[in-house]
């Protein structure tokens, strides 16, 4: 998985390119994020465009890249979230979890009330 | 297609590879004229298979070997996933569903559920380390 990222005020926007199989990208990932929770990121977008699958094992590093950022009173976000990985967070009920919006723009415009749960 | 046709397939234990296995998956998703939502079913089944075989049987070492077994059925598809580890109580992962409201932030335990979730039948052998035997049936037999 290709990860890029950049800053724009308060929020970390990352760009995922290919699988999330919870191997070393995964944890680069989770590390990327809980760097930025501790710098003081509050909203982190993930754009999934690029995402092709992801397995359980990545579901796994996101619901921690969420807890992680809840407890810090931020959110993290998903946007353009391609048809099979929506398969697989409706499968799993985790589409009631993360907050899922159709863009980047929709992210940041909604406000940080904290996810459902 | 009138007769079974039989890939075998088989990668180290590491998740890196996995993408490798779902080119694969693609390929004979395509040959047998599945459609896109059984199709995607297939490919995120096979995945978790090959996940769990690598993580849960095999505890990512690359010294071990994941074997994939296709069978290509005019009417159906069959895979078998088999690691050489010990196995594990499936009576206890069934029970534990992670989709009720104590389960949903679990970071792991949700590959079988996805697999029963979306093929017609999971089966598990432990009698020679873990096998997953996993089948679909095509909607429709005709190919693509």
């Amino acid at each position: 998985m290709k990860l890029t990222h950049r800053i724009e005020g308060d929020a970390l926007i990352l760009n995922l390119d290919g699988q999330l199989t919870g191997g070393p990208e995964a944890d680069q990932l989770v590390t990327k994020i809980r760097s930025a929770v501790e710098s003081g990121i509050r909203l982190v977008i993930l754009d999934m465009e690029g995402i092709t699958w992801v397995n359980s094992t990545g579901l796994g590093k996101l619901i921690a890249s969420h807890l992680s950022l809840r407890q810090s009173g931020g959110a993290l976000r998903f946007v353009r979230v391609p048809r099979r990985i929506a398969t697989i967070l409706g499968v799993t009920r985790l589409n009631t979890v993360f907050e899922i919006y159709p863009t980047e723009g929709d992210a940041r415009r909604a406000q940080l009330t904290g996810p459902p749960r | 297609m009138n007769e079974t046709q039989t890939i075998t397939f088989s990668i180290p234990s590491r998740l890196e590879l996995l993408p490798v296995l779902d080119r694969l998956v693609q390929g004979i998703n395509a040959e047998m004229g599945f459609e896109d939502e059984e199709a995607d079913a297939i490919s995120i089944s096979i995945i978790e298979a090959g996940t769990n075989a690598i993580q849960h049987g095999h505890k990512r070492d690359a010294s071990k070997i994941v074997d994939f077994r296709f069978d290509l059925h005019d009417d159906r598809l069959e895979v078998t996933v088999h690691d050489s580890g010990p196995g594990f109580d499936i009576d206890a992962v069934t029970e534990a569903d992670p989709t009720l409201p104590d389960g949903l932030l679990r970071c792991s335990g949700r590959g079988i559920f996805i697999m029963r979730q979306m093929m017609d039948r999971v089966d598990f052998d432990f009698s020679r380390g873990t096998s997953v035997r996993l089948l679909k049936q095509k909607r429709t037999n005709g190919r693509a």
